[in-house]
């Protein structure tokens, strides 16, 4: 007996070799993890109000939780987007324009209350009203602690959200006053007011964002109840799901009770796939229309779909993030010297070939009203200057510079990129650092908990405003800030923006706070902007990048009313 | 046999609790939780997430509550999106069984088939083909054989699907063929390793038996050649190939990583290792403790089977 059982852990054993083997393969980092917003509803490019006809099948991701008032992930977003809309959309220039509202929100003369009116007759999918309350709701569902929403954070100037998402240990009664003390009501069927404590010139962007999308009332009863699967619910976006099966695929039919501009096709399939090289030969065979394309493979694709392949900026940053409390990237000299030392255009070729813009911006040009290039004299590659300021660090030379770790995800890409820094500053500076290859939550973990020296990372916006750039990430202590950056002038100018009613002041501050931010690489020198690659049937007409392209499965993610085909 | 077999799933009951705990030892130790996310969350999500998930009770309580779940056949709900884990694993493990049956047969009957050609032609050119085609099996492993299939048989030859997001064999039987394009390169990608270790087994056996008296005997008394080679020499050679047998079934039907994301497959090897990968902590449990007793279980039915196949074995 005892043999047997020797042999039955064995086999376990062996199961779990095989599975930490497959484990230590670790995923791709650059396919994004969290965040993404923007997108809009142009008006119709045609107009017309044609039948929609033909079907549509892309490649996408699997996403992880169906409730769009809980997720952060940039699968989940999407989806989101494609079966709901909230009261406003964000058009090509990222304005928020009406989708569920009957046009612009009423902002009251001290302008802490948006009074919103929806359209009239609105209908969930199943014909039920949809109705003011359906969007109380909603917000409240974001802010309910249970619910434990991962952007409840965009929603902290609301009237009484912060207090209901931090009562978590409180009584049922006690949650359930403060949930009646969140400053969101229906004054009738038709109109929504929302109370804010400070006035923000960005809050009707939050509007058009999933953690404000409504709530179906007549499905859910209370702000507790579990949201309900992707066959269960009801949807007032353009599309919803006629079939399902998870980590397969999923079909879209049109939705008939949907008030925007009318869709273009009968059906769209998703085909949920993990791996972009996958995908991209399901896109030879045509089993699926449009899809990301495989970065590793661009060369080969831009000669073999060359006008099929899509290249768009997308709003992301990622550069050296530095934790400005360890030796001796607390020193600017060093920080600045091992941004001089980075020849960011040969990076991007060699590591991505060309799939990635580099740059030394923290906001994408596109954000803030710059060309980019205004920082390529303080942290662009230079030589000369990368060797005076480890010199002036105490450094001439790399003589006697203490250890440094470069932390980074264990990809094949990140090995790429890893050994070519390495490289790069043994050459120019005369030290050697070391690196460390984990996998990605090893990595965030460490991260989050500043438990680092060097990493590369940055930011992907979730929402269409340089302010996402700043507020609780490089404030003195702000939730997010986990390279310890602290600034007091940088916080200054953070805290004189914030609430800034004159735009243009506002956006002029963000662009000072920019500034601040690089001019000694404090937390961050930026390496490169990512650029979003699709492939796109010809057949396919409608599928628009925005200004803020935040598309994850193909381009115009955020306008999926728009998509035709001429396939029949 | 009864009380033999009643004794071993008994003794299974302690292997599972011993399992479990190695698990969520090793899993709590591994650094990184479901929460570490690229994008940081604030501190208040993240109190509000743990408790949500229970992750807010000290590691020894959350042990204890996950035991008295496990007894009752609850494995939780999965942090990442918070479906029930038993619902998850009854429908990834679905397709993975089929997969695995699928790849199983093929692999047993041409792992079979080609091992006992090989070793009735030994040292003959059927034979140098066979143990050809089992090298190449054994030495191409499915993360490099499926690629290869995939851009011949279905980029190039248009023959197949890239895609096997409908896998499955259950259409079949009322007459619905129409995923025939995509359950042929899985099954033969995922088969080719196991197919090549059964033909090498079988005809190493099979040479070992075939030279023993009683097949001399049995062809002595005039047997006609094929109830030589499969009444009396097959019969006997399959005790080895039995025993490999029983754990390349497991193996199958659990799932393979490898091929479930190179086909899009929706099956369980896939599910397994993404939760380890995002630590979903319910997930990664119910998982290992549902292989845990697939192996235990197909352990005892291999052993069981080994008394049909030589009667000389007893419990």
């Amino acid at each position: 007996m005892t043999k047997r059982y020797w042999r039955m852990l064995l086999s376990m054993l062996a199961i779990v070799a095989v599975a930490a083997a497959a484990v230590a393969c670790g995923d791709d980092d650059d396919n994004g993890g969290s965040g993404g917003s923007g997108g809009a509803t142009a008006t119709s490019p045609s107009g017309g109000s044609a039948k929609p006809s033909g079907t549509i099948t892309i490649g996408a991701t699997q996403f992880e939780t169906w409730d769009p008032h809980f997720s952060d992930f940039a699968q989940d977003i999407t989806h989101f987007v494609y079966v709901w809309r909230g009261l406003y959309h964000l058009d090509v220039n990222d304005h928020p324009q009406p989708a569920m509202a009957d046009g612009q929100p009423q902002v009251s003369s001290d302008g802490k209350t948006y009074t919103v009116k929806l359209k009239k007759d609105l209908k969930w999918s199943d014909g039920q009203p949809l109705t003011a309350e359906d969007f109380v709701l909603g917000i409240q569902r974001t802010c309910n602690p249970d619910v434990a929403g991962h952007y409840q954070y965009i929603l902290t100037n609301i009237v009484g959200c912060d207090d209901y998402y931090n009562a978590a240990d409180k009584s049922a009664a006690e949650k359930e006053e403060l949930r009646k003390k969140v400053g969101v009501r229906a004054v009738d069927p038709l109109t929504l007011e929302v109370k804010i404590q400070e006035p923000q010139p960005t809050f009707p962007i939050l509007l058009a964002l999933w953690p404000t999308f409504p709530a179906p009332k007549h499905k859910l009863a209370s702000v507790d109840a579990p949201w309900p699967g992707p066959m269960e619910n009801v949807y007032n976006g353009p599309f919803m799901p006629s079939a399902y099966t998870e980590k397969a695929s999923m079909e879209l039919k049109p939705n008939p009770n949907w008030v925007g501009t009318p869709v273009g096709v009968e059906k769209v399939v998703l085909k949920y796939v993990d791996d972009p090289a996958v995908l991209n030969n399901a896109y030879r065979t045509g089993e699926v229309d449009a899809t990301v394309a495989n970065k590793p493979e661009l060369d080969k694709l831009k000669t073999e779909f060359a006008k099929e392949l899509q290249l768009y900026p997308a709003t992301r940053t990622i550069g050296l993030e530095f934790n400005v409390t360890k030796s001796p990237v607390d020193k600017p000299e060093v920080r600045l010297a091992l941004s001089q030392a980075t020849d960011r255009a040969t990076l991007v070729k060699v590591v991505f070939k060309d799939a990635n813009t580099p740059t030394t911006s923290w906001v994408p040009p596109a954000r803030n009203g710059l060309k980019g290039g205004e920082y390529d004299s303080i942290l662009g590659f230079n030589p000369t200057k990368a060797k005076e300021n480890l010199a002036k660090a105490g450094y001439p030379n790399g003589q006697g510079f203490p250890q440094l770790t470069l932390l980074l995800v264990d990809t094949q890409t990140n090995k790429l990129l890893g050994e070519f820094l390495q490289a790069e500053w043994k050459k120019h500076l005369g030290i050697d650092i070391k690196l460390e290859f984990v996998d990605s939550k090893t990595r965030s973990s460490r991260f989050n908990s500043s438990d680092f020296q060097l990493v590369t990372g940055g930011w992907q916006e979730d929402y269409p405003d340089p302010e996402n750039w700043f507020l609780g990430l490089w404030e003195t202590g702000a939730s997010l800030n986990k390279t310890k950056t602290s600034v007091p002038a940088l916080d200054q100018v953070i805290e004189k923006a914030k609430f800034n009613t004159n735009d243009e002041q506002r956006r002029q501050l963000y662009r000072d706070a920019e500034k601040i931010l690089l001019q000694e690489a404090n937390g961050v020198a930026p390496l490169w902007h990512t650029l979003a690659a699709f492939l796109v049937k010809p057949h396919i007409s409608g599928m628009v990048e925005n200004k803020r392209p935040g598309d994850t499965f193909v381009p115009g993610d955020w306008y999926i009313e728009l998509w035709k085909t001429s396939k029949k | 046999m009864l009380a033999y077999t009643v004794r071993r799933v008994l003794a299974m009951i302690p292997l599972i609790v011993a399992i479990a705990t190695i698990t969520f030892v090793l899993m709590h130790a591994v650094e990184g939780g479901p929460f570490d996310s690229d994008k940081p969350l604030p501190p208040a999500t993240l109190e509000n997430l743990k408790k949500r998930y229970g992750l807010d009770d000290p590691l020894p309580v959350q042990y204890l509550n996950y035991l008295k779940n496990l007894a009752q056949f609850d494995f939780g709900i999965s942090i990442a999106n918070n479906r029930n884990i038993t619902d998850i694993i009854r429908e990834r493990m679905g397709v993975s069984i089929q997969l695995g049956i699928a790849t199983f047969l093929f692999a047993t009957v041409l792992g079979l088939g080609l091992g006992i050609f090989s070793s009735l032609n030994q040292n003959g050119i059927g034979d140098y083909a066979g143990v050809f085609i089992a090298t190449i099996g054994a030495a191409m492993p499915s993360i490099v054989l499926a690629p290869i299939l995939t851009i011949v048989f279905a980029v190039k030859l248009g023959w197949f699907n890239v895609l096997s997001s409908d896998y499955g064999f259950t259409d079949w039987f009322r007459g619905d063929f129409s995923n025939w394009r995509q359950v042929v390169l899985p099954t033969v990608a995922l088969g080719f390793l196991p197919m090549a270790f059964i033909a090498r087994i079988t005809r190493a056996s099979m040479l070992e038996v075939l030279r023993q008296d009683y097949v001399r005997t049995a062809r002595a008394k005039g047997l006609a050649e094929f109830a030589v080679v499969i009444r009396h020499a097959a019969r006997n050679a399959m005790i080895p190939v039995l025993t490999v047998l029983g754990p390349i079934f497991a193996g199958l039907i659990t799932g393979s990583l490898v091929i479930e994301t190179l086909f899009a497959i929706p099956g369980l090897g896939r599910e397994f290792v993404r939760s380890v990968l995002i630590r979903d902590y319910g997930l990664i449990m119910g998982v290992t403790v549902f292989y845990a007793v697939v192996i235990a279980f197909m352990n005892l039915v291999v052993d069981l089977l080994y008394g049909f196949a030589d009667p000389r074995i007893r419990y």
